[in-house]
């Protein structure tokens, strides 16, 4: 690869010294005129859109590897104890599910599994509540397996607000004690 | 109009969920990009960084050995670096105003975040093409220059110059 910075162009300095530098990148041969077409170019979007949705009979599969790491790091966390390697690997399954659960249709494993990301993030190690961490995971197991994660659905819609809500508690107290310390 | 070619622009994902993974491929397959290569930690997406010669990286922030930060600021190094002026899209789950501001620091060019969504990411790399944003280096900082510019041509217009102040 060529090296980038041998030839940093500085095009302006403020007298505290930052500069602004143009970037030496050229994207122009990614750019190509065309003429006659409408303003605004959906074909590539529409594209990419269709083959994300041919993955979707996947998604189901998918979400049952992502709980059983989760359900893993909590029988980790059972074995070897809540310490910081244990808590950050439930941490690293959870945001693994917050952040593809809407993705995969089920929008309610990506709303508990991210108070559980919440709680682990927010609330110090030595009074993060085994408790309520492990109803998080097996409300989200349930949902994922009963496939119950629609927003249509009543009762995994109650569970996942009520797991919020007591998430949120625990986390202003948490909040509150470390002031007063 | 001017349209992107995505066919030939080299795209690294780093990123350790294989699933995520899949998806950006099938995304980015969607879109016309043929150049792809995929690295499951920062690490090994490090290492990628310096072999395969990427145009853009799509990153995670939450990953073993390296995370997204510290590969960003190991990017961003000009004194390493064998391309720190390189787009990242940092692709994560976290959305607090907290962690967008400290991907920012870090010098990340652009922050998507999940759920994915096609449109999303081809916006992003078409502001990446199209707008390119200058860089600015500070005695803590050289990354892409985030500060708000007003343009006289509206939305998708040429940037105007901005006026020089340190970011931090």
């Amino acid at each position: 690869m060529t090296k980038q910075n041998a030839a940093i162009a500085v095009t302006s300095q403020s007298p505290s010294g930052g500069q602004l530098i143009d970037s030496p990148l050229n994207f122009r041969k990614h750019v190509v005129q065309v003429t006659g077409s409408s303003t605004l170019d959906m074909g590539p979007i529409e594209r990419a859109e269709k083959a994300l949705a041919g993955l979707a009979d996947q998604f189901p599969t998918w979400m049952q590897d992502e709980i059983a790491a989760l359900v893993g790091a909590r029988a980790m966390l059972q074995y070897e104890g809540l310490t910081e390697a244990t808590r950050q690997r439930i941490y690293l399954a959870a945001h693994n599910l917050r952040g593809q659960a809407q993705m995969m249709n089920f929008p309610l494993v990506g709303t508990v599994s991210d108070s559980l990301c919440n709680l682990i993030d927010r609330v110090p190690i030595d009074q993060l509540p085994l408790p309520i961490i492990d109803l998080h995971i097996e409300a989200a197991r349930a949902m994922i397996s009963e496939n119950a994660s629609g927003e249509s659905n009543g009762v995994a819609l109650k569970l996942a607000a009520q797991l919020g809500i007591a998430s949120e508690g625990i986390i202003r107290k948490s909040i509150s004690t470390e002031a007063v310390d | 109009m001017n349209i992107i070619d995505f066919s030939v622009l080299r795209t690294l994902i780093i990123d350790d969920n294989v699933h995520t993974r899949r998806m950006l491929r099938a995304i980015l397959h969607g879109l016309g990009v043929r150049d792809i290569k995929e690295a499951d930690d920062g690490a090994t997406g490090l290492e990628s960084f310096q072999t395969y010669s990427p145009d853009i990286i799509l990153l995670d922030w939450v990953m073993p050995i390296f995370d997204g930060i510290e590969v960003t600021r190991m990017v961003r190094n000009v004194d390493s670096s064998p391309n720190p002026f390189i787009p990242i899209i940092m692709i994560t789950a976290h959305a607090e105003r907290h962690r967008v501001v400290t991907a920012r620091d870090a010098g990340i060019t652009e922050f998507l975040c999940k759920p994915l969504s096609a449109k999303a990411l081809h916006d992003r790399i078409v502001n990446i093409v199209l707008n390119p944003r200058p860089f600015v280096r500070t005695k803590t900082y050289f990354g892409p220059d985030h500060r708000r510019i007003a343009t006289s041509n509206g939305p998708g217009g040429k940037r105007s110059e901005p006026e020089l102040i340190d970011q931090r």
